[in-house]
């Protein structure tokens, strides 16, 4: 059954055998060719050190509830894929050496610090980072300074981040308490407008005083739509889009640290920034333009004062109590809207004392959120290359290539190596085959006997 | 022819034992003239897979031989040794097929040098600077019998190169070798011509020879003789000396190793002779 296969081979085999010495001299060649590389290549020394993140600190323990999030910053992983950017490698080479170096160095330093390794272990908190170079004072100094800038670039990011939202928490505050100015003095101008409705209830409406109401009415309009145009104009309006454009500035921010201004998300976020402040405009244009449609206030003003000159036109014979319930409904609506204002106000309040606690929390490389386990060390011996390993399979190599070639060699000679090849290549018998005798070299030496003895 | 046959002198076994191969031996020819005597080293034929092999090879071409002459009219007795390439082994497979020839009752064999370029059987004969095939075909007053030379080996007779000369083809292609060739074959009886050419690649006389030659013995060597020039061979052959075909070519594998060998050997009981 193997007969035919086994035949196969064994042809191989010896038409690889007639170019035996191309086999062994391509091999030869290769392999010390392999070795020389091989023994040249530098030593290698491997430096390694540690650092544990932890998730729950005393700090965070004590300001349980009040931070602005349990642990959503400084991520591992996060740092990890934004240290190893050239940026952050020149800080960290400038901290490895303080003072002034040549390129040489520099470019050394770079070159290794670009083959570090920052890896975690699971959810454990725990960053190991590994560093390779020629230089074991080099390697050690670089790892050193690659762990103290990972703390320092989380803690930065940290901090930066509760900035943001402080900032972001700082502006919401700012509107809200310009909202419950505005709020009160709507009530304020109400109760001098309406001094019985507004300590009306809804369900007790009262007549209105007559002519001379709707006169004061009147009065009590205008006066309250000058102080809202009056406010709209002197006041930096609010538009619907301040709030995503601040978040979009904020995501802009975080990615700036992480990405170039060539990566498609920095550019689409710029196209977004630039299409929300294009609204925003827009938007204050028509709002200059018709104030009431921009101002809620403006325009309950305007329909007051509209519903106020309507109630004069038609004298005193209107009767005041159709207009009792809406007063009521009008108040009620201030009130409700300056409670919601101010629920809202405490909130933003509570908010930005918890921002001030995660800043002491995050926001400091003394934290203890961040503990070197393990500095920096460098065996004394090289951890690499392996030049056994790297011979053998150099070894391994050349004379896989020593055997390709030969049998390169073999095929493109189209040599024959067994009758059967012979016979099958030309259709011709082959009716004997002659072994090789090394003692048919006679030529030259000299036998005392014939060789072939006479009948 | 047979005069000459007749006076060739046999040299008995005796004679040789003691002899250097080296030295040229001279025996008394017809007209009492002294003539060398070539010396036949060969492989060393007492090793038994040897012989088995060449006598394989033999016996095929004696089978060939049986069946008498080829549809061209051509002698099976006259056989042509060639390859494709110089250095694939002629020489020894001639002189190897003789000693397996010599051993046939009755039998004798007529070894001729025609490769001109490399005359090897010659110089293993150490006659190479006698009168040989080119002398005897460029002059007419030369006669068979002054160059055929009685050689070591009981019922073995040579014919050497001869002198070499630049118009060797030619003389070769001559109907004087035509004549010579069908005298050897049909006068002598039982007498077979091997003739060691060169190769047809490299030797254009070598076409003139197989145009003579009932039986072509084509060698080609182990991981050394490449396909296309086989077949180029083959191809001249065929277009210049008539059809290559079983009935008259047939291939030696040469220099192969002892596995390959159809013999199977054991040196127990080989030193028989």
């Amino acid at each position: 059954m193997f007969g035919p296969l086994f035949n196969l081979v064994y042809d191989e085999v010896r038409r690889v055998w007639c170019f035996r010495w191309l086999l062994l001299a391509t091999s030869a060649a290769l392999f010390i060719a392999g070795a020389i590389v091989i023994f040249a290549l530098p030593d290698v020394y491997q430096a390694s050190g540690q650092i544990y993140v932890r998730k729950g600190t005393p700090l965070t323990a004590a300001a349980d509830g009040v931070l602005l999030s349990e642990d959503n910053f400084g991520s591992p992983a996060l740092i990890q894929k934004t240290m190893l950017n050239d940026a952050t490698l020149k800080k960290v080479v400038a901290r490895a050496y303080p003072g002034q170096i040549d390129d040489h160095e520099r470019n050394a330093a770079m070159a290794s610090l670009r083959g570090a390794q920052i890896k975690t272990e699971g959810d454990e908190g725990f960053v190991d980072f590994e560093l390779k170079d020629a230089d074991p004072v080099r390697v050690q100094k670089l790892t050193q300074a690659l762990m103290r800038q990972f703390i320092s670039e989380n803690v930065t990011r940290s901090s930066q981040d509760i900035e943001k939202a402080s900032s972001f928490l700082d502006a919401q505050i700012a509107e809200h308490e310009k909202q419950l100015v505005q709020s009160q003095a709507e009530m304020d101008s109400f109760r001098r407008a309406h001094p019985r409705a507004a300590v009306m209830t809804p369900l007790a409406p009262v007549a209105d005083s007559g002519a001379g109401g709707s006169a004061a009415d009147v009065a009590g309009a205008r006066a309250e739509l000058a102080a809202a145009l009056g406010r709209n104009r002197g006041a930096a309006v609010a538009t619907p889009q301040d709030g995503a454009i601040a978040q979009a500035e904020g995501r802009l921010a975080g990615m700036l640290t992480q990405y170039t201004e060539q990566h498609p998300d920095v550019i689409a976020a710029r196209r977004e920034i630039a299409s929300l402040k294009a609204q925003r405009a827009q938007y204050l244009t028509a709002a200059a333009a018709q104030p009431a449609a921009v101002d809620p206030s403006v325009a309950v003003a305007q329909a007051r004062l509209a519903a106020a000159q309507a109630r004069a036109r038609r004298g005193g014979g209107v009767a005041a109590s159709a207009a009792a319930p809406d007063l009521s409904g009008q108040w009620g609506e201030l009130r409700r809207r300056h409670d919601t204002l101010t629920q809202n106000y405490q909130r933003l309040i509570d908010r930005r004392e918890g921002a001030k606690v995660s800043q002491a929390v995050y926001g400091s490389e003394d934290s203890g959120k961040y503990t070197i386990t393990r500095d920096a060390v460098v065996p004394g011996s090289p951890s690499g290359p392996d030049r056994k390993m790297f011979l053998a399979a150099v070894a391994v190599l050349a004379l896989g290539a020593g055997v390709a070639a030969a049998y390169l060699r073999a095929t493109i000679a189209s040599i024959f190596v067994s009758p059967r090849e012979l016979e099958d290549a030309f259709q011709l018998p082959v009716i004997g085959t002659v072994s090789w005798e090394p003692a048919w070299h006679v030529a030259k030496t000299k036998r005392s006997t014939p060789a072939l003895p006479a009948r | 022819m047979n005069v000459m046959m007749k006076s060739t002198p046999a040299v008995v076994a005796a004679d040789m034992d003691d002899h250097d191969a080296h030295q040229p031996l001279t025996v008394e020819g017809a007209g009492g003239e002294l003539k060398r005597v070539g010396a036949v080293r060969t492989p060393h034929f007492d090793e038994s897979r040897t012989r088995e092999e060449f006598r394989a090879v033999k016996r095929h071409m004696m089978s060939r031989i049986a069946l008498g002459a080829t549809n061209d009219g051509l002698d099976p007795r006259t056989i042509l040794i060639t390859s494709a390439s110089p250095q694939e082994g002629k020489t020894t497979v001639t002189l190897g097929l003789a000693m397996s020839f010599m051993f046939e009752r009755n039998s004798r064999v007529l070894l001729i040098d025609a490769d001109m370029r490399s005359p090897e059987l010659s110089r293993r004969m150490n006659l190479a600077d006698e009168l040989g095939l080119l002398d005897y075909l460029e002059n007419d007053e030369l006669a068979i019998s002054d160059i055929v030379y009685p050689t070591s080996v009981k019922g073995v007779y040579a014919i050497p190169s001869g002198r070499p000369r630049i118009t060797a083809p030619e003389l070769i292609a001559s109907e004087r070798m035509r004549t010579l060739l069908n005298a050897l074959s049909g006068d002598l009886g039982e007498c077979l011509v091997i003739m060691d050419s060169g190769s047809v690649l490299a030797c254009s006389e070598t076409i003139s020879l197989a145009t003579h030659a009932g039986q072509i013995l084509f060698v080609t060597a182990k991981g050394q003789t490449k396909r296309t020039d086989i077949d180029d061979a083959l191809g001249i052959l065929h277009r210049q000396a008539g059809p290559i075909d079983e009935s008259r070519v047939a291939l030696v594998f040469n220099k192969t190793d002892a596995r390959q060998s159809p013999v199977r050997y054991s040196k127990q009981g080989s030193r028989t002779r």
